[in-house]
């Protein structure tokens, strides 16, 4: 069972507040869909190496600053002395 | 004389070099039809007006001029929202990406361009390309061109739906688990997932990068086609992006093809669908196909594998949304960066907070193992069990949706039933391989599509499968409207 904390923890480490609503409603329907996922575990996979994407890497292009004008991202709202803004770093206590 | 929007791509290419029309004549005929039905079908987000009209008076000036103009010249393209386009905004269908204009073109959309293509709009999506109805957009659901109550399928829902409804010749959608092939089949037109690598994903708003491909939607195979040609290849800029054997022909070859029915798919499938596709085979075999019927044990946890795998990679890809670089009005002032965050992340739309969490939950340490890991070699397994299939036969085939279209809001609020008619498309994205879906037939005017597929790299032989079966069955492609 995925209980309602564990569902809070889950939007902690995504960076994603939810509301009570939204855990109440994500609880049940989470743990369907990971019931579901279980079907997994009835499989006999031992014999089998994960498949990941392969590829011999050769001819990378030079990884270079590439200058793309003035304002690359014009629209952008969140902006002081022609630098983008973000919040402050402070570690959370 | 045909109306111009119902023309094919050879039609309008034609028609435009040879002047029985000019391409601000199509373009604006295009647009015309936009306003008059798109308020219905709501499958455009944003259209590209101006730079259409313009794009389509350059074109002119070269055919006046006597200059060469470019393979795809003045048919006109709807790129999904999700498919980045320079000075063109593209926003996912997410209220975290929209006030975004990129500031480079994907590289579909340059090779489109260079092959004087015009791109006429940015269409509807599933937020992030997550879904298969499109009614996880933040603008709301595209409705069917063949019944407006119905779903168009998804999650490029507007790409099939613009192609269905004539207002634009072809479009662009991506193809995560079934997202071209899905609305292709809900609207009656042709939807193509390329084999992975064989188009560029540069400038593709990423969701699963292992699973995701571009792919072409139009109203026939040729149009497709014509769409693979000009967009396929290497590309400097995506590592797996391949150099194809382009280009492919639309002339269908006169091999006797070996055709494979996967029957626990089809047997599955809601009644009218199984019918349609087994009479798909019967007409693959009139036209002179080798049809045999096979079954795959495997294909049972493949639908799991797949959500696993698109979870975790949505979750690790979708952490880069912070509103700093692109996203909207709010001010980080006052707010400390894990408050700030999460409370701008909080705008992420339903369906995509869910498939964050659920993989976040997959890719956590304890569970790793058990899914993660586990979903990894199913896809090895399928792999395998395919790879050898394709030594038997040159396509398999077997329904692309395991039902008929349904209603708007039928099934919104339960996620499994949701994610359960994807049960056919997943597995070609498990695998890396190619599979087209082309319509094949309708109940109680609701249209079902017959799912081509074959071996990596052998985008031939799906299409000649595919121009056959289209030749031979004659499914109508005229708009409903």
């Amino acid at each position: 069972m995925v209980s309602k904390d564990e569902i809070r923890h889950l939007g902690w480490l995504a960076r994603i507040e939810l509301s009570e609503e939204e855990i109440s409603k994500y609880e049940s329907q989470i743990d369907r869909i990971i019931q579901h996922f279980d079907i997994l575990d009835s499989l006999a996979l031992d014999d089998l190496e994960p498949i990941y994407l392969k590829k011999s890497v050769r001819g990378l292009r030079i990884d270079q600053a590439k200058d793309f004008g003035a304002d690359i991202l014009p629209e952008t709202r969140n902006r002081k002395d022609g630098y983008l803004k973000g919040p402050k770093s402070d570690v959370k206590p | 004389m045909s109306r111009l929007c119902d023309l094919s791509i050879d039609e309008v290419t034609e028609g435009i070099r040879n002047q029985h029309f000019s391409a601000e004549e199509y373009v604006s005929q295009t647009l015309e039809r936009i306003a008059k039905i798109d308020a219905d079908i709501k499958a455009f987000v944003r259209v590209n007006t101006d730079d259409a009209i313009e794009s389509a008076r350059r074109i002119d000036n070269k055919i006046h001029k006597g200059e060469k103009v470019g393979y795809l010249a003045g048919i006109t393209v709807g790129i999904k929202d999700n498919i980045s386009t320079k000075g063109l905004r593209t926003t996912c269908a997410s209220r975290i990406l929209s006030d975004y204009v990129p500031p480079y073109d994907a590289t579909v959309i340059r090779k489109l361009k260079e092959c004087d293509a015009i791109v006429i709009g940015k269409l509807n999506l599933d937020e992030f390309a997550m879904g298969s109805t499109t009614e996880f957009s933040k603008f709301g659901p595209t409705r069917n061109p063949w019944n407006l109550d119905y779903v168009a399928g998804g999650s490029s829902g507007g790409s099939a739906a613009a192609v269905a409804a004539a207002e634009c010749t072809a479009s662009l959608g991506s193809d995560t688990g079934g997202s071209v092939r899905c609305p292709a089949s809900f609207c009656s037109v042709v939807g193509f997932k390329p084999t992975y690598g064989s188009v560029s994903r540069y400038g593709l708003i990423a969701y699963s990068n292992s699973l995701e491909q571009v792919g072409p939607i139009a109203r026939t195979v040729q149009g497709i086609i014509r769409m693979m040609n000009a967009i396929s290849g290497a590309d400097p800029n995506d590592d797996t992006a391949r150099t194809v054997n382009t280009p492919y022909s639309a002339e269908a070859s006169t091999n006797r093809l070996r055709v494979a029915l996967l029957s626990n798919l089809t047997v599955n499938a809601q009644p009218e669908v199984s019918k349609c596709i087994y009479s798909a085979m019967d007409t693959l075999s009139s036209a002179g196909c080798i049809c045999e019927e096979i079954s795959l044990d495997s294909l049972e946890y493949a639908l799991a594998s797949y959500y696993v795998i698109a979870m975790a990679e949505a979750s690790s890809n979708l952490a880069r949304y912070d509103n700093i670089r692109y996203g909207f009005d709010m001010d980080p002032e006052g707010y400390e960066w894990n408050s700030y965050f999460s409370k701008v992340r909080s705008n992420f739309g339903e369906e995509v907070k869910r498939r964050i969490i659920i993989g976040t939950y997959v890719l956590s340490s304890g569970y790793y193992g058990r899914y993660y890991l586990k979903a990894q070699k199913v896809r090895a397994l399928l792999r395998r069990e395919f790879k050898s299939l394709y030594s038997k036969y040159d396509v398999i085939i077997a329904p692309t949706m395991p039902i008929l279209p349904f209603r708007i809001g039928e099934k919104i609020d339960d996620p499994i039933k949701i994610y359960y008619v994807d049960i056919d498309t997943v597995v070609s994205n498990l695998t890396g391989m190619p599979a087209i879906s082309v319509p094949a037939g309708f109940s109680n005017g609701l249209p079902i599509g017959l799912q081509i597929m074959s071996d990596e790299f052998k985008e031939q032989k799906i299409f000649d499968a595919a121009l056959l079966f289209e030749r031979t069955a004659k499914i109508q492609v005229r708009s409903p409207l």
